[in-house]
């Protein structure tokens, strides 16, 4: 049975089972419109599929939500929400006299926090209490992850930032007492849409929502997605280190970076991995910042000419990736000694014609092995560059080749475990160099330059997609690896500045 | 990916796209078609996750309540199929976290919960049954994500925050159990 076959049952099964609650939805809608959403936390349809034991078990449910305050009917009642963050989160709806009307927890610690504690009509003083005591009990604060957000939703900003200053005292005294040394991160949520659906769309806090989304404001280089990843001690370490100013939060304390092992640690492992000398390297310049979802520190220097740029994860010391380029403005002097290399980079030679993309494709297979997995032949601001990425077992190298000096400006090898899907195909493929030959030869003209050529794996349907350029004329190409047939050929003509760009290169 | 998939795909999106704004002025008829548009997607990705078809038939009920709520806020970047399907997802894991873990059906249940849709063939039991039964939870939720909501394999890889490559093994691994599954089940 074929893949399309199985993935084709699988879709009309699942078409087939989807229950029709249209209707109930739009009645439901119509009710909603301008309230509180009603979710479906129980059944109001009659459903009699299973015993009466699980319906009496339901009933018991019911029950057990209403006594425990997870109910939304009491919703009027709510003066303000005052969220935790840590690792748990969990939010807590209270009433103007300060009792919980409501405690839910956002994620999975958060319910382990709450346990089978009941809040309702507690004060709030003792549930804070009680909540970051069992935080202090299950290892959730303690001198590695040391940060707690408090944040205060509250329609009287006034009222709001009251009982903000009044948490964060409470909470302070609370780690003084269990002699932690807290970080306290404390704020206003405001009633920003944006934020509203941000946290509900990642199930978090509107709190820890309204952190993120002002650090991504602040240096727009960051993904939400990506620092959503972080706890937020974490987080508040990245705020420390890159001096951001989130606007009204209040910190007290210092995030612990205890669990890190240290910018000096991170600069050893760099220059003992480039074998520079400490003494050798200039210009060192380092930082604390987020990458895919992980703290790393990021290490830069100078040294024999060459510039070295390392991504080291803080928490392991385990390097992420390295670069190294040429320094141009490197003279060395006459008498230093020369270190040993472990990338050598090509030495410059005057090229009088450009390098063409078969050299191109043949210079990375030997310097790396492998295949090519993508290869484009662009401009940066000055320079004609081959860009494109090569991939073998374990490994993956992301390069720029200068096509007039025919030197790598970037040679960054990198873990990567992408070759196992589909090395053992690769015999039954055609090479990147058969399809780009064929598309030459599709093209009736000799002097055709393959401009971009990827190889594409997904889907299990290998292909070689790209664009080759002859004079004014732009050819889009899809080969299938397998049989090397050609599934797609479209000329088109118009753009005159290729011919300009391209024409003395192939 | 052949240019006319993505341009069927990109189509979608704005169809899609438009419905929202529709629904972000409280019109029932735009929701009603989205409804129908991702319907199976929502409760297959649901099902996927929970393994039980009460819950999942809950979770699609609850999904497009908040679409209709949210829908004001919704924000184009061109994926509104993952922003519908991460409300999903959420609901799910709200649903699991409150009772902890899945609620395993025995057989006879399963039956009972396949009489009450009297579009399931008995072929479609087999599959799914094969899907739920067989598949780790993962491997349950690629195969949904690429086969019933049309994701390529690295947009699923993207909303489940996987490397590529481990969608793409895990996928393979599940797409090879369900085959064996289904030629003993007799599906051809």
């Amino acid at each position: 049975m074929k893949e399309s076959e199985i993935k084709g049952k699988i879709r009309t099964a699942v078409t087939h089972s989807v229950p029709d609650v249209l209707e109930a939805i739009l009645s439901d809608c119509e009710k909603q419109k301008g309230n509180v959403i009603q979710m479906r936390a129980k059944n109001t349809r009659k459903q009699n599929w299973f015993n009466s034991l699980r319906a009496l078990a339901a009933v018991f449910v019911l029950i057990v939500i209403s006594t425990t305050g997870y109910s939304i009917y009491g919703a009027r009642m709510v003066d303000a929400i005052v969220s935790f963050d840590v690792n748990p989160s969990l939010e807590l709806k209270v009433n103007k006299n300060e009792k919980v009307l409501a405690a839910t927890p956002l994620n999975e610690e958060g319910q382990l926090v709450i346990g089978n504690m009941d809040f309702k009509n507690i004060d709030l003083e003792v549930a804070v209490n009680a909540l970051i005591g069992s935080m202090l009990k299950n290892g959730y604060i303690n001198e590695l992850e040391n940060t707690i957000l408090i944040s205060v939703e509250n329609k009287d900003a006034a009222r709001g930032a009251a009982l903000q200053a009044k948490l964060r005292e409470e909470v302070s005294s609370l780690l003084r007492a269990s002699s932690i040394e807290g970080a306290i991160l404390s704020q206003s949520v405001s009633d920003d849409e944006r934020i509203k659906v941000l946290a509900e769309a990642n199930a978090i806090t509107r709190g820890r929502a309204q952190v993120i989304s002002q650090l991504v404001e602040l240096d727009p280089s960051y993904d939400f997605e990506e620092l959503n990843k972080l706890t937020i001690n974490e987080l508040n370490l990245l705020i420390g280190a890159k001096q951001l100013e989130l606007a009204n939060i209040s910190s007290v304390g210092k995030a612990s970076d205890k669990a890190y092992i240290g910018i000096e640690k991170a600069v050893e492992i760099a220059l003992n991995h480039a074998k520079v000398d400490a003494s050798a390297a200039r210009d060192l310049e380092t930082e604390l910042d987020s990458d895919d979802g992980k703290l790393v520190y990021e290490i830069e220097f100078y040294a024999n000419g060459r510039e070295y740029e390392y991504e080291i994860d803080a928490l392991s010391g385990e390097i992420l990736s390295f670069e190294i380029e040429k320094d141009d403005d490197y003279q060395a002097a006459p008498s230093q000694p020369s270190q040993p290399s472990i990338a050598p980079i090509e030495t410059e030679q005057p090229a009088t014609s450009r390098m063409s993309a078969a050299e191109a494709r043949e210079a990375v297979l030997k310097k790396f092995g492998g295949i090519i997995q993508k290869i484009e032949y662009n401009y940066d601001e000055k320079n004609p560059l081959y860009k494109g990425e090569a991939l073998k077992d374990g490994y993956k190298v992301v390069f720029e080749l200068n096509a007039r000096t025919n030197s790598f400006k970037k040679w960054d090898v990198e873990n990567d475990n992408s070759w196992d899907k589909f090395s053992q195909a690769l015999p039954n493929l055609i090479t990147m160099e058969q399809a780009a030959n064929s598309v030459v030869e599709k093209s009736g003209k000799p002097n055709t330059f393959v401009q971009k050529i990827d190889f594409l794996w997904d889907d299990s349907e290998p292909i070689y997609q790209g664009e080759a350029f002859n004079r004014g004329v732009k050819y889009s190409f899809e080969i299938k690896a397998d049989s090397g047939e050609f599934q797609k050929w479209d000329a088109s003509t118009g753009d005159e500045t290729w011919s300009e760009k391209y024409f003395n290169v192939r | 990916m052949s240019m006319s998939g993505e341009a069927t795909e990109s189509k979608n999106a704005e169809r899609l796209d438009y419905y929202l704004a529709q629904i972000a002025n409280y019109d029932r008829e735009a929701l009603a078609e989205i409804y129908h548009l991702t319907s199976a997607a929502v409760f297959g990705f649901a099902l996927s996750i929970l393994k039980n078809m009460q819950d999942a038939e809950d979770v699609l009920h609850d999904t497009y309540l908040r679409i209709y709520a949210a829908a004001g806020g919704y924000k184009s970047m061109g994926k509104p199929m993952a922003w519908i399907l991460t409300i999903t997802r959420n609901l799910s894991l709200m649903k699991l976290r409150r009772r902890k873990k899945t609620v395993e059906l025995s057989p006879e249940e399963w039956n009972l919960s396949w009489d009450k849709h009297p579009n399931i063939t008995p072929e479609d039991r087999i599959v799914l049954m094969a899907c739920l039964e067989k598949l780790s939870a993962e491997e349950r939720q690629i195969v949904i994500l690429h086969s019933v909501s049309g994701f390529k394999h690295r947009e699923v890889a993207e909303f489940l925050s996987l490397p590529l490559s481990t969608v793409l093994s895990k996928y393979h691994r599940a797409i090879k159990k369900m085959r064996v599954l289904l030629t003993e089940g007799g599906v051809t």
